[in-house]
């Protein structure tokens, strides 16, 4: 089983680069059969990367208060569509490029400060600390089904 | 009594608007209007920077089409260096841009627009998306996606990454091509032009059954303008800024992009954040001229490339020597992107690609620059005037998307006319003005320098500014 692991946002702006900056620790684990990459936002494209994969996580800064759970939900949303695409959008484009079956989760991350700088603050980098320890745990074969971290 | 109809948000485009209908005392459209609602002010807070760091500042106006910025920036970079630009960074900086014009333009014809051609304006809005388009088309949807992959990985390839690459630079480019690349690049040209071929049988299909909207989309004479090479062939990096008429009367071949203000004025309207350019000869607002696909192709006398000749002889054929209508902008994509493909397969053989001097070192030599450059959605200027050590004490950028203003404000005023009667908001109504802007491709991020994204909002107003009807769509 292969995953694609997506960390999405603007490292320009502190805490939306929580998911770029998950999805570097990620690799740095070198996990067998896990990609990732780092974007700045979804775009068409990326469905024909997911196409090749079996699961895929999308890591994401949520706004979310700070002290609730990280909530694991399907990245099943299909409704936004224009130059930015949603996680649900990407995966329904990647079934243009062949029938396999995949699953997908997005995991948002509440962030704080999302003022000018390339350093997540240290509130978000604990969140995010403690999420890639439950992301390891699901890469690694744990249940995926809708959680919280 | 007078009405207004409000359409916010704009769904399909880049950024953030919405469209107000007026009505009269009988019902009947009065004008429509398109506005932009939301700021940011680069122009503003680039001054003081230096101005070799500007591509990568301008860049990040937007994730879309960042490569214009870059390239437009690089010129009056050029400019304030006073540098001849090495020959390799002049091609190796085409090639980029023909990448950039080629992701955007899928995007806009596949994706974005795509749902209404192929499932028509008509039908059910829960299904009438991308989604609704995968489900029956798929193969139309995957090819779009891979024609911008091809694209974006021009990019990608030449600046190191897809989004504000920092490889165009003032006197240059960083890094030529590699063999690796050159070889990777061309391997996807077959399949490009499959699907560049597939695309332009479906749409000439399409305008067979669809006269009337060709008719009403945005269908008048206005102004054109873009750049030329000097010879007449069609240009998207380099040459001559040409403007002409609705009846192919070439008004200006101007070699100097100093002169950018002798032709184009800026007018500031008070409801929305994106200018309104226009031709100051003819004045604010009767100046209006259009930019982008189908201002280049209505402007060069040739594609430069044999299968986008064929293709703008039929084109001439179908729409006339100067086509009016907006509605040909998706048309206009289609063959931009075929000669973007030829260009592609001509130039990457070029050995000049792969090594040689690719960038002109030199200080400040100048106080003033502009770079002129052919974005996806039209002619970009970059302006900057510089102190002594080099700091930005004035920047101006004229965006594509705002030299489209008042002529998206005339296209969804005409849609408006043909289609709402009555005070009430019928759905197909609804998406065909969307559609009417989805032809110009907008981008407002760019436009207004500024961020966010763009779900449709229409107000039906009556003539003493009551609201009498309004729809909010796709609001994110």
């Amino acid at each position: 089983m292969t995953w694609l692991v997506i960390g999405i946002g603007n490292v320009l702006r502190r805490d939306d680069g929580v998911g770029p900056w998950l999805a570097e620790r990620v690799a740095q684990l070198r996990l067998p059969d896990v990609t990732t990459m780092a974007v700045h936002q979804l775009t068409p494209e990326l469905a024909a990367a997911v196409a090749r994969h079996d699961r895929i996580l999308f890591i994401d800064a949520s706004v979310a208060a700070a002290d609730e759970p990280i909530a694991v939900a399907p990245a099943d949303d299909g409704e936004r569509w224009g130059h930015a695409l949603s996680p649900g959008a990407v995966m329904a484009l990647a079934g243009c490029f062949n029938s396999e079956s995949r699953q997908a989760w997005l995991v948002p991350v509440p962030g704080s400060d999302f003022d000018f700088g390339e350093t997540i603050s240290a509130a978000a980098q604990a969140r995010a600390e403690r999420a890639l320890l439950s992301i390891a745990a699901m890469l690694h074969g744990a249940p995926t089904s809708a959680r919280s971290l | 009594m007078t009405q207004r109809i409000l359409i916010d948000p704009v769904s399909r485009i880049e950024g953030h608007a919405k469209i107000s209908i007026f009505l009269d005392e009988h019902d009947a459209v009065r004008e429509a209007r398109f506005h932009v609602t939301e700021f940011r002010g680069f122009e503003r807070f680039c001054e003081g920077r230096p101005f070799q760091e500007m591509p990568g500042l301008s860049a990040r106006i937007c994730g879309i089409c960042p490569v214009s910025h870059i390239l437009a920036s690089s010129k009056a970079g050029d400019m304030l260096l006073a540098v001849q630009v090495p020959a390799t960074a002049l091609k190796l900086r085409r090639i980029m841009n023909w990448g950039q014009i080629l992701q955007s333009h899928a995007l806009s014809f596949f994706h974005l627009s795509g749902p209404d051609f192929l499932l028509g304006w008509d039908s059910e809005p829960a299904s009438r998306n991308v989604f609704g388009l995968i489900a029956k088309f798929p193969d139309l949807a995957r090819q779009g996606i891979r024609l911008r992959q091809f694209g974006q990985e021009i990019i990608e390839g030449l600046g190191g990454r897809k989004i504000h690459p920092a490889w165009s630079v003032p006197g240059g480019v960083r890094e030529h091509l590699t063999t690796e690349l050159r070889d990777r690049f061309l391997g996807w040209l077959p399949e490009s032009y499959r699907a560049v071929d597939g695309a332009l049988a479906f749409f000439k299909g399409f305008l067979d059954t669809h006269l009337e909207e060709i008719d009403a989309f945005g269908n008048f004479p206005s102004l054109f303008m873009s750049l030329i090479q000097p010879d007449g062939t069609w240009e998207t990096s380099d040459g001559l800024l040409r403007v002409g008429d609705a009846t192919g009367k070439i008004l200006v071949d101007d070699p100097d992009p100093l002169n950018y203000q002798t032709h184009i004025g800026e007018a500031v309207e008070r409801d929305s954040y994106l200018k309104s350019p226009y031709y100051r000869p003819l004045g604010y607002p009767d100046g209006v001229y259009r930019v982008g696909p189908l201002a280049r192709l209505n402007l060069c006398e040739r594609m430069g490339v044999p299968r986008a000749e064929v293709e703008l002889g039929e084109f001439r054929q179908r729409a006339g020597r100067v086509a009016l209508s907006s509605f040909h902008f998706h048309y206009a994509r289609l063959i931009e992107m075929l000669a973007c493909l030829e260009n592609l397969e001509r130039l990457l053989v070029d050995p000049d690609l792969l090594s040689g001097l690719c960038r002109a070192e030199a200080g400040l030599n100048r106080r003033e620059g502009v770079g002129v450059s052919e974005a996806p959605r039209g002619t970009l200027f970059h302006h900057y005037k510089v102190d002594d050590d080099g700091r930005l004490l004035k920047v101006n950028m004229i965006i594509a998307t705002g030299q489209n203003n008042l002529a998206m404000n005339r296209t969804v005023t005409q849609i408006a006319r043909k289609y709402v009667h009555g005070t009430k908001i019928p759905e197909p109504m609804l998406n065909r003005v969307e559609a009417g802007i989805r032809a110009f491709d907008p981008c407002l991020s760019c436009s207004t320098h500024a961020w966010g994204q763009m779900p449709l909002h229409v107000q039906l107003i009556d003539p003493r500014g009551t609201v009498v009807d309004e729809i909010r769509r796709g609001e994110q």
